[in-house]
């Protein structure tokens, strides 16, 4: 690490190894794109070994990642709007499906149930994509992600606590309701 | 969907129904991951990030190299035209300086010797001399040779401070 700080390529290459997925995982929460989540990896990571010297080494490197990661997905999101998906269409693994009835045990409902997971969380706010996927995906303190995105841990709460309940709405609109 | 995925399903619905945000909280966890799509890097991400940093570092070793190259000749001009145009300002600010030093110490003088002929007692000592040096500083000239010093030596601290910091950068 100490050698990373020092501008060690090498060093900072094994930075590069243990932090890529988690870094692009939260990306692609954020963007929906696979390939956009990589490139702007890329440039998160390029833009950390210049910015190595500010790194406060008392915190958490991942923390500081995670959030030149959400900065520059902001940035990039802001570049290419419209940011957020319509809902339209979200149930398109079974278009037929009829709202009121309880999903079918299809073995490919797992895929279509993640698909409209995915695209529902898209339709919210960057912000609160990227509280989700801080808290369930990295399982991070709500205390750590407020760091990461900025605002006070109550907020960060707050985030987590209305992207959840507006998922399970939308979800439960699209007619993606639990079997019993 | 199997039997455990369809009761975190219906646990987390129910939770988020009854406004139970603790167990919505811990049950959204295992149905969120589960959606996940498996978000493994294309193998040539760790490469292609590297020389993409390669690529940044020597662009910004050349920037630094750049700036030093052209920085210094434009610093000496700078500074000998800098010189050359406000000459007159800091001589008289000089004999500014001088002059104010020069009424200051005989005021000092004229004040302590008035103070101690006339039997005063220390605190009125200490206002005699406090009168004579606000009077001083008081006057126009020497409150902006003041400040005009106080700018010039936060510029020199701030240019020596970028010199100092691209020539730790320029090592690495």
């Amino acid at each position: 690490m100490s050698d990373a700080l020092g501008g060690s390529q090498p060093a900072f290459e094994q930075i590069v190894r243990r932090y890529q997925r988690p870094v692009i995982s939260v990306i692609v929460r954020m963007t929906g794109d696979r390939t956009q989540a990589e490139d702007l990896a890329q440039e998160t990571f390029v833009k950390a070994f210049r910015s190595l010297k500010s790194f406060d080494s008392t915190r958490r490197l991942s923390s500081w990642l995670f959030r030149i990661a959400h900065n520059t997905t902001l940035d990039a999101l802001r570049r290419l709007k419209p940011e957020v998906v319509e809902l339209e269409g979200l149930s398109e693994g079974d278009p037929h499906r009829d709202p009121a009835a309880p999903p079918a045990p299809d073995p490919l409902e797992q895929a279509a149930l993640g698909a409209a997971l995915n695209r529902t969380l898209l339709s919210l706010r960057p912000d609160y994509r990227a509280a989700i996927a801080l808290r369930y995906d990295q399982q991070l303190p709500f205390d750590e992600i407020g760091q990461i995105l900025g605002v006070p841990e109550v907020t960060a709460r707050t985030y987590v606590h209305r992207a959840r309940k507006e998922l399970a709405r939308s979800l439960a609109t699209l007619g993606w309701t639990p079997s019993r | 969907m199997n039997d455990q995925q369809s009761r975190d399903w219906r646990r987390w619905v129910e939770a988020e129904q009854a406004g139970e945000d603790d167990a919505a909280d811990a049950i959204f966890g295992g149905v969120f991951r589960a959606s996940a799509g498996g978000d493994l890097p294309s193998a040539q991400f760790t490469a292609v990030t590297m020389a993409a940093v390669a690529e940044a570092a020597a662009c910004d070793a050349r920037r630094v190299r750049r700036i030093r190259a052209i920085g210094w000749p434009v610093a000496i001009v700078a500074s000998v035209l800098i010189v050359y145009t406000t000459a007159g300002l800091m001589m008289s600010a000089f004999s500014a300086i001088v002059v104010g030093a020069l009424n200051l110490l005989v005021s000092l003088v004229v004040k302590v010797a008035t103070a101690v002929s006339a039997g005063g007692d220390v605190w009125s000592i200490a206002s005699s001399l406090g009168r004579a040096i606000a009077g001083v500083l008081a006057s126009p000239s020497v409150t902006t040779t003041i400040f005009a010093l106080q700018g010039i030596a936060v510029a020199a601290l701030i240019a020596l401070q970028r010199l100092l910091r691209s020539d730790r950068e320029s090592f690495r």
